[in-house]
């Protein structure tokens, strides 16, 4: 996998971030003993540098996507590539490797280990990825993009309110320069205050570092600031006939 | 980072860990513990005696002849004649023997009469003599020579004049008090019951058992019998020869073991017991390497998130494994330091108590290789019963993620 160093408007024409092809993820449900499919998308590819709003509630299959999309979980059939990888053609370890380089994941919440160090914290996400020693200075610029005083690296992540918390989550997303960021539902507990805010600096962020965001959601609300949006409805054709 | 993690993780359930670590360190502390007691007991014992070819005493059994002659433990269950006691002496082969009369005590110390051949021939550990740090062996009518043990706790100095008791016991009814004895002698420290005794010679034992009497000349003073013999021979290669004469002695019945045979002997009878410990001790460590196994299976749950949050940035489930592994090295090292340094501790206190009631040395010093091999065990343990929850937290970090 080599990651082109051509022009953005070049390399996401011909180098998308995300392609998939006839991709079906299904298990087989004890209750009912029949496979059950959750999701099932025919074609869809987002360009790099993409910034896409994916509007889905909770049971859409949109879990389901993420955890395809950064090789927690292997496709049942079809073809899915990250950055113009196979995942699915690659070992366990090597998936696990990828992951940590390439890709930087926001949750909802619990984010950070709660009895580790702000600053520890941010370094095991590095340490994952090979360590570089460059960590340090990227911690202090990413600190200071996202509005987290110095004071604050060396607390305890459980001391941190909320938005501090989800602020140091975008950091730790973003420590190792990954190309591709997953973000899901990260201000549904912050106030609407704290909401704008967050997002705001989470887009000045990236202009600093022009990484793919796919920022999954329910709350409509959010989806202005994005120029491109979508649903899992329209995406995920798991259970419709044809 | 690893370890950091690891440390971290475990401070963070401290309650639990140091519970954990104070049940594996009892555990450890037993184990250490009663292998150093055995190896320094059995040390102890075979140096009591030494350069002896024959034990004789009255017809019993191998290991009580051994155990109250060499030991001063438990009591002779008959004496032999002063007569059988020179017709020994008076064998070609025997080149010297010390006769051994016990019966009385001084305040829960056994008192030994003996001759002038108890300084010269007495051999102990690796072939010593008995040496007095101070005063002389004892030359009269009562004079007694105090083992080092004897003169420390019982604080008597040269000159101390003393009351022996009849009987064994440490309260005794009824006193030599006729007859007060002068320290005449303090032996320096062996390590073996020789601390514990004090010692006078067979005439003086024979005045004070003839209360009320006028005291006779020296030489009427022999003893009619004494409790046993050691014998030294010209030659070792006689010891069979010997042995079976005196075994066949027509005077009275007799019984003449070798210490080292004897010794032997007690062992193997002892050995279930070794053994039945030892199974115990390692049974209680098993017990409290599955009360880790335990405690860490139970925190797999409520890590479960943390589990899927490390993942999710890029950990392995191998890293996830080794990550509980670690905790599991962490805690056993933590419960090995804390037993090593308990187990130091106690036998420093407990030194006394192995002296007086076995008149054994107790090394306090622990670090030797038996200790290395057993922790060695305990590690090995640990790591296998430790890759219960290990396996579980690997399996856990591979099944399908719910976090997300």
């Amino acid at each position: 996998m080599t990651l082109s160093p051509d022009s953005p408007q070049q390399a996401s024409a011909e180098h998308p971030a995300f392609y998939c092809r006839e991709l079906r993820f299904g298990y087989f449900d004890k209750v009912s003993r029949a496979d059950k499919e959750v999701l099932a998308i025919p074609a869809w590819q987002v360009a790099r540098g993409s910034r896409i709003f994916l509007r889905g509630a909770s049971g859409s299959g949109k879990s389901t996507l993420l955890n395809l999309l950064c090789g927690m979980l292997t496709p049942t059939s079809g073809e899915l590539r990250v950055l113009d990888c196979d995942l699915a053609g690659l070992s366990g370890h090597a998936r696990d490797r990828f992951r940590a380089c390439h890709m930087g994941v926001v949750f909802q919440q619990f984010n950070l280990i709660p009895w580790l160090s702000v600053r520890d914290n941010v370094r095991l996400a590095a340490h994952f990825a090979g360590g570089k020693s460059t960590v340090q200075a990227r911690l202090a610029e990413l600190a200071e993009q996202l509005n987290l005083p110095k004071a604050l690296l060396d607390r305890r992540a459980a001391e941190l309110s909320i938005g501090q918390q989800q602020r140091v989550a975008v950091m730790r997303a973003l420590i190792n320069h990954p190309e591709i960021l997953l973000v899901d539902e990260p201000t549904s507990a912050l106030d609407q205050d704290n909401r704008d805010a967050f997002i705001r600096l989470l887009m000045r962020t990236l202009d600093h570092c022009g990484a793919t965001l796919l920022f999954v959601s329910h709350d409509q609300t959010l989806a202005s600031h994005f120029p491109t949006q979508l649903s899992m409805a329209e995406l995920n054709q798991a259970g419709r006939a044809g | 980072m690893f370890w950091n993690v690891a440390w971290r993780s475990l401070a963070q359930r401290k309650a639990s860990v140091l519970l954990t670590v104070a049940a594996l360190a009892v555990s450890v502390l037993v184990l250490v513990g009663i292998e150093h007691l055995r190896q320094n007991a059995r040390t102890g014992f075979a140096r009591t005696v030494a350069g002896t070819d024959l034990i004789v005493g009255a017809r019993t059994g191998d290991i009580n002849l051994l155990l109250y002659a060499v030991f001063r433990l438990g009591n002779a269950s008959n004496n032999i004649a002063w007569r059988s006691y020179e017709e020994i002496a008076a064998l070609p082969d025997v080149a010297w023997t010390i006769p051994l009369s016990l019966g009385d005590s001084h305040r829960g110390y056994k008192v030994l009469a003996t001759n002038q051949n108890y300084f010269s021939h007495f051999r102990y550990g690796s072939d010593q003599t008995l040496v007095l740090v101070q005063g002389t062996p004892f030359d009269g009518l009562q004079q007694v020579v105090l083992g080092a043990e004897v003169a420390r706790r019982l604080g008597y100095q040269l000159g101390d004049q003393l009351v022996l008791a009849h009987g064994a016991a440490s309260t005794s009814f009824t006193l030599h008090d006729a007859h007060p004895f002068e320290v005449v002698g303090i032996f320096a420290p062996t390590g073996t019951p020789v601390d514990q005794t004090l010692h006078i010679s067979l005439e003086s034992m024979e005045v004070i058992h003839r209360q009320g009497k006028e005291i006779p000349a020296l030489e009427q003073l022999q003893p009619r019998s004494i409790t046993a013999v050691m014998v030294g021979l010209k030659s070792r290669i006689k010891v069979f020869q010997v042995q079976r004469l005196i075994n066949q002695y027509r005077g009275e019945p007799l019984q003449a073991i070798l210490p080292g045979v004897a010794l032997t002997q007690l062992w193997s009878t002892l050995a279930i017991m070794e053994k039945t410990l030892r199974a115990i001790s390692a049974l209680v460590l098993v017990a409290a390497l599955f009360g880790m196994a335990a405690m860490l299976l139970a925190s797999l749950r409520e890590r479960r998130r943390e589990i899927l949050l490390l993942r999710t940035i890029g950990a392995s489930p191998l890293f996830i494994g080794g990550l509980l592994q670690l905790e599991v090295l962490v805690m056993t090292a933590t419960a090995v330091v804390l037993a090593l340094g308990a187990a130091s501790v106690a036998l420093a206190l407990g030194n006394e108590f192995w002296v007086d009631n076995l008149g054994l040395q107790i090394s306090a010093n622990l670090f030797h290789a038996a200790t290395a091999e057993l922790i060695g065990y305990v590690f090995a343990g640990a790591l296998v019963i430790g890759a219960l929850p290990a396996l579980g937290a690997y399996r856990m970090s591979r099944s399908v993620p719910a976090g997300l």
